[in-house]
């Protein structure tokens, strides 16, 4: 795991003053539970700069508010695209600003049972007391009902079918009973509680979500930032965070960052800035994507090269970053460096360099 | 603050009750304008009625307000300049225009009904009409786009102007306070006019036309009032102090003819337009709010309204076979309200609805246009069609069709059948009436037939000079024009609009994949001399030829589009479509369907080794530079290396050896290797050798070791082994030509000793015993046949 993932602070603690000052400034009704009105949470993702409070999820405005009226009904909200396309934050920032509590998360994989969607016990407790509400361990959904809270579901197709299943009922009935505790013991929920899951549909190794499923939560997909120039920004800026700990290696280039993004841009939508179309890989091209290979091509520029990142860099680190092990897409690649990347020979000196390293990396110069 | 106080006067300027003045700012097809206008012109009571319209179309007021004309119906205008005739542009007419409530109410009133601007055919009305033709004046990009309609969007939280306008101004559809809407609209206006620059007002023609708006406004004044002004919010405040300054003389307008028809018009058209700075989009929506709003004389029941329109859009679904539950219905219900509730609304608008039913009925992942969204816009557009009455003429294609008839000079003034001979080569004006000719004839109308010329389309006479015709104009013709209306007002746009559907049948039967009878219709398109219209179906083609992933159909269709690009006469097509690119797709798409080919089934092998001989040929022709032959090298080279099935090895190899990226000792060995390697098919032990013998026949002669190498392996082969292989082996060579087969001959002849003719002559020394023979077996076979019921078989072919 990323370093500064472990060190980031939770998007309550982060953005703390930004809610304060929403909160005092709030006039309008808040939903029982929440901390906020819907109209003040969604100036906390998308900014108001009358508030000094920062945009911090881009691009798509009425998703943000179609997000936050789901999670004002019966339904939960399910936020589903590619990896990359900022799903996890935005639902740590919309459980930040509903429940001022972003922590409530269950993270979905193949070793999640049931229990972790309901309660454990402390096992020392539960021998010398026998069931008790001391020995009881809540989970993040159980907590998020007791308190009225949003709760998280990171990746929920990566957990077993029968955990899926037991979501279901855990989101029709909102109750969860603790028969250990005695005959009718049961926590309901309290307003405000609702659930945000996150998924990519398309992940191999994934189980599929059961219609039943389906129908207790409201989708939403998140696109990949569909602006050019801001996606640049972010990808430079996310590197450079990344890069923070080297201190002697330097910023990008912005027309290493630009081939980059337009490498990225083409192969994602299918058709290039000049209107060509190619084929698209079945591997994600996300910003998130792009950033992991201007990581990985500034570390081996920094660490093996002592040079400043070129973008013959990029062009090794893509294939491997990318295109690790789908012979299909290989060769999508390798016709995009033939019939695209070639033509821009001519545009610069960027891009003569990424194409002539990208076709020596393919072996076939 | 300057701005402000600016803005303010306007707000004040639009009842001047000294003067008798009033002003009605408005944008097309606003519901809440329209209210707005009828409660102003009933307030007033005015003399007359000024709306912002071309003053040569005021003839047709009596027509739109006839009985039996029912909107959504549209003025449109032809144009005729130096003979030529062009569609200018539409003016439609909803129930819930203000344009139209203003005439139907003023005419209530019984007040005179002036169209104040220039008239028709002014060069100021169509100088915003850039990329698209036949629009209607496009007078209302400004309320889409802009940095002041960016700011306040960003402001207020809307997605776009029209989320904007809708919460601004429509949400108050109905409203008794129809005085501050219109006040406030005209401050609106007044702003989004400080944020265009001067410059812009002057090169769109906006202040042409406003000249022209104040001198007639200002010689309304002079006659007779009250004066209500129905005009663009944006023209507002040019127009406020029309009349006050020196007297204004009315421009003249250009000399031009214009012929206008009212024709029915559609929903479907008219949000058609929508992001031509056209008015409200989804006509259907704020149709529906203005009938509601009638019905409650006032403000719409905003929560009946929403809650009628989902019930009606969940009932139309079911009809179509996609039921929405009822919990899903409650659902986009709430979500719609709770919407509109966080964005400070009234009531749930059109964006509301259209994000509520994402929200409520998506289950999945989905792109930005997602079906149940495109299902909502559908049914929120509507279907209505107007009617006009049979008075009211014919629409411009009919009259496109008859003006380029005249002009080239073909009579269509009555029905009688005629001929015309064509020298489509050498006359210009011929070939134009053959394009002529083909428009139709692509068009379905059944005018024209063409009875001998050039068939390009199947490769047939495609060299003949001449074409005969022979045309007769008919009722079925102009029947037939009149139902394309609806796709164009001249015989290009509608010829187009039937390539791009004839395109989508193909791909609604599944034969999306065919691109070679894609392409057929691109060899139409240029014969019916749709030139440089067709680069949007060019785009369209290359997004097939990019998803096709068929070796041969997209080798033939390269050859296909290569010829057209190198072709002249009638398929000749203008310099400025370019199909370069076309091809390079289609090239670049071939390359990277190189790699299918070493795992080539067996039915498409002959298909497919056919594709290669097209590419190597058009590769070899002078006008191929285009390509960069390397990569085709390259990918074959790959092919090569990743063990096709024998044949399309020796075809591979070939092209190696001929570019030089492999030596002759490997196609030697393959050819031997086959020869002596163990095979599941007797043929596949020469299938190397065929191969090469069809891409690249020539290097049997011009390199001496691949002929001795194929003459010792004939040679060596015992009697049995030779006749048993002898058939494939005769079929092997039939890829050679006659020159070929002669230099051949005298190679081995030069071998193996004697004389050419020993080799290539047809000289056969037949004994009786051979002929009597022969007899027999024919006879025989006849029986045979006939016994099988196939003597049909045997009769020549004609
Ligand atoms: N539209 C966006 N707005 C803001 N940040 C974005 C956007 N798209 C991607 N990012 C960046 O990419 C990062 C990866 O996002 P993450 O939430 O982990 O994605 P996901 O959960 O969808 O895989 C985010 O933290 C953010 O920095
Ligand atoms: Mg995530």
């Amino acid at each position: 795991m990323d370093v500064t993932d472990v060190q980031r602070l939770p998007a309550e603690q982060r953005f703390a003053d930004e809610l304060v000052r929403l909160r005092d400034n709030d006039k309008n009704d808040r939903p029982k539970g929440w901390q906020l009105s819907p109209r003040a949470v969604r100036s906390f993702v998308l900014g108001d700069s009358k508030l000094d409070v920062s945009q911090k999820f881009f691009g798509d405005d009425p998703l943000v508010d179609r997000c936050i009226v789901s999670l004002m009904g019966q339904q939960g909200l399910m936020l589903v695209g590619e990896p990359g396309t900022a799903k996890s934050l935005l639902s740590e920032l919309l459980s930040a600003a509903i429940s001022g509590d972003s922590n409530l998360v269950v993270q979905g994989s193949a070793g999640i049972l049931e229990d972790h969607l309901r309660y454990g016990w402390n096992y020392a407790l539960l021998l010398a007391e026998g069931p008790s509400e001391r020995a009881l361990v809540a989970s993040p959904v159980l907590t998020a009902m007791r308190d009225g809270k949003v709760a998280r579901l990171e990746e929920l197709t990566r957990c077993a079918p029968e955990v899926q299943d037991a979501m279901i009922s855990l989101l029709s009935e909102k109750t969860i009973s603790i028969p250990e505790l005695g005959p009718g013991q049961e926590v309901r929920a309290t307003p405000g509680f609702n659930v945000i899951g996150t998924a990519n549909l398309r992940d191999r190794g994934v189980h599929d979500m059961s219609s039943a499923l389906k129908r207790r939560f409201n989708f939403e997909t998140v696109q990949p930032i569909a602006d050019r120039e801001f996606e640049k920004a972010l990808v430079a800026r996310q590197v450079a965070e990344r890069m923070a700990e080297h201190p002697r290696a330097t910023e990008l280039d912005e027309k290493v960052v630009d081939v980059l993004v337009a490498v990225f841009r083409d192969l994602r939508t299918g058709t290039t800035e000049e209107g060509a179309t190619v084929a698209t890989p079945n591997s994600v091209m996300s910003t998130a994507e792009a950033v992991n290979v201007a990581h990985a091509a500034a570390l081996d520029a920094y660490y093996l090269d002592g040079a400043k990142t070129s973008t013959s860099h990029i062009a090794r680190q893509i294939r491997g970053v990318v295109f690790k092990d789908d012979p299909e897409d290989a060769r999508r690649f390798r016709s995009y460096i033939d019939q695209i990347a070639k033509a821009r020979m001519k545009r610069d000196k960027a891009w003569s360099e990424f194409y002539k390293a990208a076709k020596k990396d393919l072996g076939s110069l | 603050m300057v701005e402000a106080a600016e803005f303010e006067s306007v707000r004040a300027a639009l009842r001047q009750t000294g003067r008798d003045y009033y002003l009605a700012p408005i944008r097309h097809h606003s519901p809440a304008c329209a209210w707005a206008v009828r409660e102003l012109i009933r307030e007033v009571k005015p003399k007359q009625v000024l709306i912002e319209a071309p003053v040569d179309l005021v003839g047709h007021i009596d027509i739109l307000l006839d009985a039996e004309t029912r909107p959504p119906v549209a003025i449109a205008t032809i144009v005729e300049k130096q003979k030529t005739a062009r569609l200018a542009a539409y003016y439609p007419f909803c129930t819930h225009s203000p344009e139209y409530v203003a005439l139907v109410e003023g005419r209530k009133q019984g007040a005179e009904l002036v169209f104040i601007d220039l008239p028709a055919a002014d060069k100021a009305m169509s100088a915003r009409q850039t990329e698209r033709p036949s629009l209607v004046v496009d007078d209302e990009a400004v309320f889409d786009r802009g940095d002041y309609i960016e700011g306040l969007c960003r402001e207020l939280g809307c997605r776009d102007g029209f989320e904007l306008w809708d919460h601004l101004f429509e949400s108050r559809l109905g409203n008794s306070d129809w005085q501050s809407l219109l006040a406030d609209i005209g401050a609106y206006c007044a702003a989004l006019r400080h944020a265009t620059a001067p410059e812009i007002i002057e090169s769109s023609g906006d202040a042409a036309r406003e000249a022209h708006m104040q001198a007639v406004i200002a010689e309304a004044l002079e006659a007779d009032g009250p004066v209500v002004v129905v005009a663009g919010g944006f023209h507002i405040p040019a127009l406020v102090d029309a009349g006050t300054g020196k007297p204004a003389k009315r421009p003249r307008g250009e000399k031009a003819v214009t012929n206008a028809y009212l024709i029915r018009y559609g929903f479907g058209a008219l949000d058609a337009l929508n992001g031509y700075g056209a008015g409200l989009p989804q006509p259907g929506y704020y149709d529906y709010l203005w009938h509601r709003a009638n019905a409650a004389d006032g403000e719409p029941p905003w929560r009946e309204t929403a809650l009628d329109l989902v019930s009606e859009f969940a009932a139309k679904l079911r009809a179509l076979g996609h039921p929405v539950s009822v919990p899903a219905q409650v659902e986009i219900l709430r979500a719609a309200e709770g919407l509109a509730a966080m964005r400070g609304r009234r009531g749930a608008g059109r964006h509301d609805l259209i994000d509520a039913v994402r929200t409520a009925l998506v289950k999945g992942e989905v792109g930005a246009r997602e079906i149940w969204t495109e299902r909502l816009l559908e049914f929120l557009r509507g279907t209505a069609i107007g009617d006009v009455p049979a008075s009211a003429g014919s629409p411009p294609i009919v009259e496109d069709a008859r003006l380029r008839a005249r002009a080239l000079r073909i009579d269509v003034s009555d029905g009688s059948r005629r001929r015309r001979r064509l020298d489509i080569r050498r006359k210009p004006s011929h070939l134009e009436a053959s394009r002529y000719f083909r428009a139709m004839t692509l068009l379905d109308t059944r005018f024209a037939e063409l009875e001998t010329g050039p068939d390009f389309l199947n490769n047939v006479n495609t060299s003949r000079l001449f074409e005969e015709w022979s045309f007769a104009w008919s009722p079925l013709a102009e029947g037939r024009l009149i139902e394309l209306a609806v796709h164009g007002d001249n015989l290009p746009d509608a010829c187009l609009h039937l390539l791009e559907s004839r395109r989508a049948e193909l791909h609604d039967a599944g034969r999306g994949r065919d691109i070679v009878a894609i392409s057929g219709l691109l060899v139409e398109g240029i014969l019916a001399g749709l030139g440089i219209r067709l680069v949007p179906f060019l785009d369209s083609l290359a997004e097939d030829i990019q998803a096709n992933a068929d070796f041969e159909l997209v080798a033939r269709t390269l050859r296909r589009i290569h010829y057209i690009a190198e072709a002249g006469g009638p398929l000749r097509i203008p310099d400025e479509l370019e199909l370069v690119s076309l091809q390079q797709t289609a090239y670049g798409r071939l390359i990277y369907l190189c790699d299918d080919l070493p795992g080539t089934p067996e039915e498409q092998e002959q298909g497919r080794m056919e594709a290669l001989r097209l590419m190597v040929e058009l590769l070899r022709d002078p006008s191929s530079d285009i390509f960069d032959s390397s990569l085709f090298n390259e990918a074959i080279n790959r092919v090569a290396d990743a063990n096709p099935p024998p044949q399309l090895l020796g075809a591979v190899l070939a092209i190696c050896v001929q570019a030089g990226r492999r030596d002759v000792a490997e196609i030697c060995g393959a050819i031997a290797g086959g020869f002596a390697g163990t095979v599941d098919e007797q043929e596949d032990r020469i299938g190397v050798l065929r191969g090469m013998l069809f891409t690249a026949p020539e290097l049997l002669w011009r390199s001496e070791t691949v002929l001795q190498v194929v003459d010792t392996l004939l040679t060596g082969m015992s009697e049995d082994e030779f006749l048993e292989l002898l058939p494939h082996i005769r079929l092997a060579f039939t890829s050679l030509n006659p020159r070929d087969a002669d230099k051949l001959a005298g190679l081995l002849a030069a071998i193996h000793g004697g004389r050419v003719t020993d080799f290539s002559s047809r000289s056969h020394q037949l004994t009786d015993a051979d002929l009597q023979r022969g007899i027999e077996i024919e006879k025989s076979l006849r029986e045979s046949l006939k016994a099988d019921a196939l003597e049909t078989w045997l009769e020549a072919k004609a």
